[in-house]
């Protein structure tokens, strides 16, 4: 569960960087530049050093088990955590979104087939079976024929489990670019000039709208995409997908943040003052009663909610009796 | 005072006599077992104390929802923990001469699985088969790509996926 702030771009890099190395290295004997050019990295500054020293230990953890023996153990056949979870308590684990929560305001057409609220969770069941779960302010047409299986998402979220049909390909787009279920449950997200993927089973093809290459996304991960190029694919976070239960998890997310994310469930404006933006906010808060997650951060988090209507609700820092 | 220092209060004392006794039955009927029912409350309320002390700032919601996220993460850790020692338990009845590995080095032997294991689990099963192919079995990407039916630029994305995990919970 690691924090948000800590897992700076930086370190991210790092990791990604020496990883590269540790994949060069499967493949074969160094060329003697790319041994200067290793070297070169590892003294880059005292982090490279510590990153591959960790990496180098990696290594050598395989080496003190024999294989023979740990090839049962850990090859074993295992349930996902999640999985696991579920059967022990029925509740997701906790982790940060880790995406920058943008408000969208998506472009509603008039005319389009289906259409949730602010604030509102509907399921839809197609006719190839397919099962939709609309997220809050959510827009989308469903363009079936016999050929293939379209669903156009114009603003908003949902979670699809396709049906099986397999002469007619299911794809999603956005305004982003395709996704290509292959036999799937995933979630899409649309956020202000990206889109976001989320594959709870099996595998989707994405394909960002104006080239760069189609890439698989596998169950278990996540990746953001612009209409140009797939940012990095990385492990899915459990709970960006509470909110198919109306929950709103978060663990230690900036208190703007968690109000940009709460907005989106409640109609009219919401927003914090710039002073406490940064304060931490953790637990668990119900999507269909906004109000209630209001009272929590008024009486939990000591803050201050002005409400001048209930549409225009701002969040300040409780006012102290000295000053 | 700062709202921040204000959110802060979160008065530990008050959040044990609470909770604490709720968390233990609970995972007691989540475990079956009232010692590790025990182990896991005290763990879960050292990592809420951890997080503060980390934290200024941290501060709970719903603190029953909240305690119940953190207790379940730390119960499937415990249960993953005593499926890799029943596993080795079981792989070491199967070794021909038991007898040639000290005390000493089981232990050592299954700290490592225990370590390599939670890495593991993190990854998606594909990843994971990719990982031990080559890390145990020692095969080329090339025939990890041949075994699973996949590419090699898959093989290699895996691989560079796994590498970057496991690094993240190392370090």
């Amino acid at each position: 569960m690691s924090r948000p702030d800590t897992v700076s771009p930086n370190r991210q890099m790092l990791l990604q960087e020496a990883a590269d190395w540790l994949v060069l290295l499967d493949a074969g004997e160094l060329s003697l530049s790319e041994q200067q050019a290793l070297r070169h990295w590892c003294q880059a500054s005292q982090e490279h050093e510590r990153v591959w020293q960790a990496a180098c230990e990696l290594n050598r953890h395989f080496s003190r088990v024999p294989a023979d023996l740990a090839k049962p153990i850990l090859g074993r056949q295992r349930l996902s955590r999640r999985a696991v979870l579920k059967t022990l308590v029925g509740v997701g684990l906790l982790f940060p979104l880790g995406w920058t929560v943008a408000r969208n305001k998506p472009w509603q057409p008039l005319l389009a087939d289906y259409r949730s609220a602010t604030g509102e969770r509907r399921a839809l069941t197609l006719a190839d079976g397919s099962e939709l779960t609309l997220n809050t302010e959510t827009v989308l047409d469903v363009l079936f024929d016999s050929h293939q299986r379209l669903i156009r998402l114009y603003g908003g979220e949902v979670f699809v489990r396709t049906g099986k049909d397999t002469l007619r390909p299911f794809t999603l787009v956005t305004a982003q670019g395709g996704i290509q279920a292959l036999g799937t449950e995933f979630a899409v997200r649309c956020l202000a000039d990206v889109t976001h993927v989320t594959v709870t089973h099996h595998a989707v093809m994405v394909s960002p709208r104006s080239g760069g290459s189609p890439q698989r996304v596998e169950e278990g991960q996540q990746c953001l995409f612009t209409p140009h190029a797939i940012e990095s694919i990385q492990n899915a976070h459990p709970d960006s997908l509470a909110w198919r239960r109306g929950e709103l998890i978060v663990d230690n997310w900036r208190l703007d943040t968690f109000v940009q994310e709460l907005a989106r469930y409640r109609p009219g404006l919401l927003r914090c003052d710039a002073d406490i933006a940064d304060l931490r906010i953790s637990g668990v808060f119900q999507t269909e009663n906004t109000d209630q997650a209001l009272d929590v951060l008024e009486q939990v988090f000591n803050l201050k909610i002005n409400r001048f209507t209930d549409y225009w609700v701002s969040i300040g820092a409780a006012s102290t009796q000295e000053t | 005072m700062s709202s921040a220092e204000l959110a802060q209060q979160v008065d530990f004392h008050g959040l044990y006599n609470d909770h604490h006794g709720w968390l233990r039955c609970w995972l007691r009927k989540s475990t079956g077992c009232s010692e590790t029912a025990a182990d896991l409350a005290q763990d879960t309320f050292v990592k809420v104390m951890q997080k503060q002390r980390e934290d200024s700032g941290f501060a709970i919601g719903y603190p029953r929802r909240y305690l119940r996220i953190v207790a379940g993460s730390l119960m499937v850790d415990h249960f993953r923990r005593r499926a890799v020692e029943k596993a080795y338990a079981d792989a070491l009845m199967l070794l021909p001469e038991p007898a040639s590995i000290s005390a000493e080095e089981r232990e050592i032997i299954l700290e490592t699985l225990q370590q390599l294991d939670k890495m593991l689990d993190a990854m998606p099963a594909r990843m994971r088969q990719a990982f031990l192919l080559s890390r145990l079995d020692g095969l080329t990407y090339q025939q990890i790509a041949d075994q699973l039916g996949v590419s090699l630029r898959s093989v290699k994305r895996y691989m560079q996926q796994a590498f970057v995990q496991c690094l993240d919970l190392i370090l």
